[in-house]
């Protein structure tokens, strides 16, 4: 027997007694009788008003039931952000302790890489400059000793946790942690990059702060799969119920006839409230677009009607089309609020600009509700499929073989020998060797039989690979949200268009947790097969991988244990896995390479552990080399082993700078082309594009060739590359 | 009707209606200075509220234009004004959110008038028929049974809760 069974006989008896009392006041019983019965309803409804009236007050907060947002790209991140995050998210508390310890770790091994490099001194005397706090002065620029003076103060005080740390408490670690970023970078001398770019100046960048662009709308995600709904009661009338029963209980306590009576007005909002149910959305979709097979930039009308096939009237039904991750809409809007009576329909119309990629509309959030709206039905309906695809022109930015064989380390030696026209070399000749290939003047002048050898001709094979892992999803740009991913993609799409017109074998492939291997080969069928894997392949999608496993973890975590269960949640960001776990910069040729810590997890790709940037483990370059043997498990078997490597990444994170390295160790020459896609508004946005600059400057002591260049922030612009 | 634009914001039905109920309530409370200046501060709240969509500061504005209902009830009030304050707050503030949630789930470019006037319809209806009920529940009792009537509520406050699904 349940808690209703046990109140329904109460609520009878109560109803029957205020009938019977209110037809014959004179059968009143005793005043204790009557004084108690008045204070036990005094005491119920003041506290159920209470716990009403705080619940409403404070529950508007929420995200459930909530139409989601649409027609916005993933929010990525831009490198840097996650230590900024984690820093502010620190206390000053023993327990936040190791947190600190792993951020102080990331920015002294970051002092140290910089200082190797800048000084060209061994990494155990920069480490005892750092730890000496006689680190930030410049030899050759020292215009502002005190600036100086300040910031050694501040690396000494974070580093050492002198004068700031008092039985385990430490204040002010966040204020000096971005002080000593701040002179990291200018330790580094990054106010100048390789291009040219001058910090914070640069118009690409500028508009990070720029007031003229649109706010960045909080994202709401409906997690829903098409054909499921949820009915789910919205509490809206709660307080109303609360405050007229605490009302009611004060109207008995002061004697107040016409106070009670406004218990009238919580009492006929409850029933009302229970009346109707959300009705089921009946509705049948059908959406049309303008173009199926738009260029980049150019602008799509989607038409999406709706119509109510059921019997009843929709007194409030609410709609969102589903518009697929990377397209943005321009003009109009996806989201609709309507009431529907049977048979009619109601239509939406709005644009998107096309990207590349195969976008499909195939099903539409929809929230219903009672007329009364203390209901809502939530669900994601599936429709017709209409499908969006945009492919780059990537020949129009094609990379010729001669250019890029400039940028190559080394092309594959032609060891080969065979019938060829170029002269190799002589050996003695053989039987059966053809007669036509004695060497005539040889015999003439030694009196022996040789064979002469040419050189076979080789086709280059190269294998273009894209970073399409969760890291490489971020940004320079948070407003208009190009990721890394598109812009590499946009990138091998150039190479293999040029690669292919001079003749190479190119094959294709994704460096990530989806996998996509093109094998090698030429030929029009085969250009045609990988730029159109290029335009839409899942692994180079818009959506990153893993988004925010936190949260997702965190939904799931709430409905095992039973609490309500969220139907739309909120993404604030979806680079909630940040700086990719683990940052590495090498040391000079000779020293021992020097880890440089983010405090992040070790595995930067697919787990769970990257995304919440705060794994204890701490990172080393082992961790990085064994995420990229991972990474290269499946696809470093397809690659053939004269084949040649170009590796399209962002550098965002040392698992990439550990692909290449484990690229070049099985043999292959390989190039790393990265685009520039790190912020600098921020000190900690320059300290992760100080610590790229690291790892590119490893890669080439490595003897891997590189070209890095900065990309344009528009996603319907080319990738900018220029060899 | 015409809707114009409010800034950023779509000026809707259900925005008129809330500010429309709240200014009935603070008509209705007038008899009383306390209730009056709580009316007025309710009202303000609301306006408040409305600029700033937050649900809460219209809530509270609900809250405090009842509150201004049951001060009056307390004292100068008449059992008409009573009603009539307390059905005004209930739907200034139901109207209200409404109009919020409705703002914050579509863009202002998208007219809702119709979903709104049914809502203001049925709120509208419920708040008249409990109304009537209750004027005819309180015009109909005897003096003296107090008892029954709070009996009456919490029965039905019970069975609320019991039936819920």
């Amino acid at each position: 027997m349940n808690r209703r069974h046990l109140l329904l006989p109460v609520g009878v008896l109560a109803a029957g007694a205020g009938v019977v009392l209110t037809l014959q006041p004179g059968l009143v019983p005793g005043p204790w009788v009557t004084t108690g019965f008045v204070l036990g309803v005094w005491v119920v409804g003041l506290l159920g008003a209470g716990v009403a009236v705080v619940a409403r007050l404070t529950g508007d907060g929420g995200v459930t039931g909530r139409l989601p947002t649409a027609g916005e790209r993933p929010a990525y991140r831009v490198p840097g952000d996650g230590l900024a995050g984690r820093t502010a998210a620190v206390g000053a508390s023993e327990s936040d302790a190791a947190e600190r310890d792993r951020i102080r770790d990331r920015l002294h091994d970051a002092a140290v890489a910089v200082l190797v490099r800048r000084e060209g001194i061994s990494e155990t005397d920069a480490a005892e400059r750092v730890d000496a706090g006689d680190w930030t002065a410049d030899s050759d620029v020292d215009a502002d000793a005190d600036a100086d003076s300040d910031a050694d103060a501040d690396a000494a005080a974070l580093f050492s946790g002198a004068g700031t740390r008092y039985d385990h408490v430490e204040t002010g670690f966040a204020a000096r942690v971005e002080r000593v970023a701040d002179a990291i970078v200018e330790r580094f001398g990054a106010n100048q990059s390789a291009d040219g770019r001058s910090d914070g100046s640069d118009d690409s960048y500028s508009e990070v702060g720029d007031s003229s662009q649109p706010a960045v709308e909080e994202a709401v995600t409906l997690d829903l799969d098409p054909g499921e709904e949820l009915l789910e009661r919205t509490g809206r009338w709660r307080g109303v119920q609360g405050l007229a029963l605490a009302v009611t209980a004060v109207g008995i306590l002061v004697g107040a006839p016409l106070a009670i009576l406004t218990g009238v007005v919580g009492i006929a909002f409850a029933a009302y409230a229970r009346v109707w149910d959300a009705p089921a959305p009946t509705l049948a979709a059908e959406r049309a677009v303008s173009e199926s097979d738009p260029r980049p930039g150019e602008r799509v009308e989607v038409t999406l009607s709706v119509r109510n096939r059921g019997d009843s009237l929709l007194p409030d039904v609410r709609i969102c089309d589903d518009v697929p991750a990377g397209l943005r809409v321009v003009e109009g809007t996806p989201r609709h609020t309507t009431a529907l009576r049977p048979g009619k329909t109601a239509t939406i119309s709005y644009t998107v600009e096309a990207v590349r990629g195969e976008h499909e509309f195939d099903s539409l959030a929809v929230v219903t509700r009672d007329v009364s709206a203390a209901s809502r039905r939530v669900a994601r309906l599936p429709t017709d499929a209409a499908t969006v695809t945009c492919r780059p022109p990537f020949g129009e930015h094609s990379v010729s073989l001669g250019d890029l064989a400039t940028l190559l380390s080394g092309r594959t030696e032609v060891s080969e020998t065979g019938s060829g026209v170029a002269f190799h070399s002589l050996r003695e000749h053989r039987r059966g060797d053809p007669l036509g290939s004695l060497d005539w003047s040889h015999l003439a002048k030694t009196g022996e039989f040789a064979t002469r050898r040419y050189d076979e001709p080789r086709t280059v094979r190269v294998a273009v690979l894209v970073d399409a892992r969760a890291a490489a999803y971020v940004t320079a740009d948070d407003r208009r949200r190009r990721p890394a991913v598109d812009v590499c993609t946009c990138v091998a799409g150039a190479l293999v268009t040029g690669l292919l017109d001079n003749g190479a074998l190119v094959g294709l492939g994704s460096v990530g947790p989806r996998p996509c291997w093109v094998p090698t080969g030429n030929g029009r069928d085969h250009r045609e097969r990988l730029l159109q894997t290029l335009t839409t392949h899942d692994a180079f999608g818009w959506e990153p991988p893993d988004p925010v496993a936190v949260s997702e973890g965190a939904s799931t975590d709430a409905s095992e244990e039973g609490s309500a269960e969220p139907t739309a949640r909120v993404v604030r960001s979806a680079a909630a896995s940040e700086d990719g776990g683990v940052t590495m910069a090498d040391a000079p040729a000779g020293g021992r390479p020097v880890a440089v810590s983010d405090g992040g997890s070790a595995v930067v790709d697919d787990s769970a552990a990257e995304s919440d940037g705060s794994e204890s483990s701490g990172p080393h370059d082992e961790d990085s080399t064994a995420v990229a043997k991972a990474l290269l498990d499946d696809l470093g078997t397809r690659l053939p082993s004269d084949a040649q490597v170009v590796f399209c990444t962002p550098l965002a994170d040392d698992a990439a700078a550990a692909v290449a390295r484990q690229l070049s160790a099985r043999g292959h020459d390989v190039l790393v082309a990265s685009p520039d896609v790190t912020g600098s508004d921020t000190p900690y946005r320059r300290l992760a594009s100080v610590e790229r600059r690291l790892r590119l400057d490893g890669l080439r002591r490595d003897g891997m060739a590189v070209h890095e260049w900065t990309p344009p922030t528009d996603p319907t612009a080319d990738a900018g590359w220029s060899a | 009707m015409t809707l114009t634009a409010w800034g950023e914001h779509r000026l809707r039905l259900s925005h008129g209606l809330a500010v429309a109920a709240a200014l009935v309530t603070v008509g209705a409370v007038r008899v009383g200075q306390v209730g009056l200046v709580a009316g007025v501060g309710g009202v303000l709240l609301l306006a408040t509220g409305l600029v700033w969509r937050s649900r809460g500061t219209v809530a509270l504005a609900g809250v405090a234009l009842f509150a201004a209902t049951v001060l009056v009830a307390a004292g100068p009030g008449g059992l008409v004004a009573t009603l009539v304050g307390a059905f005004g707050a209930v739907l200034a503030a139901d109207f209200g959110t409404f109009a919020l949630g409705i703002d914050r789930d579509v863009d202002p470019s998208v007219a809702t008038t119709r979903v709104e006037a049914l809502h203001a319809v049925g709120s509208l209806t419920v708040a008249l028929l409990a109304g009537g009920l209750g004027y005819a529940l309180f015009r109909s009792v005897p003096r003296g049974s107090t008892l029954g009537v709070v009996a009456l509520l919490f029965a039905a406050a019970v069975l609320a809760v019991v039936l819920r699904p």
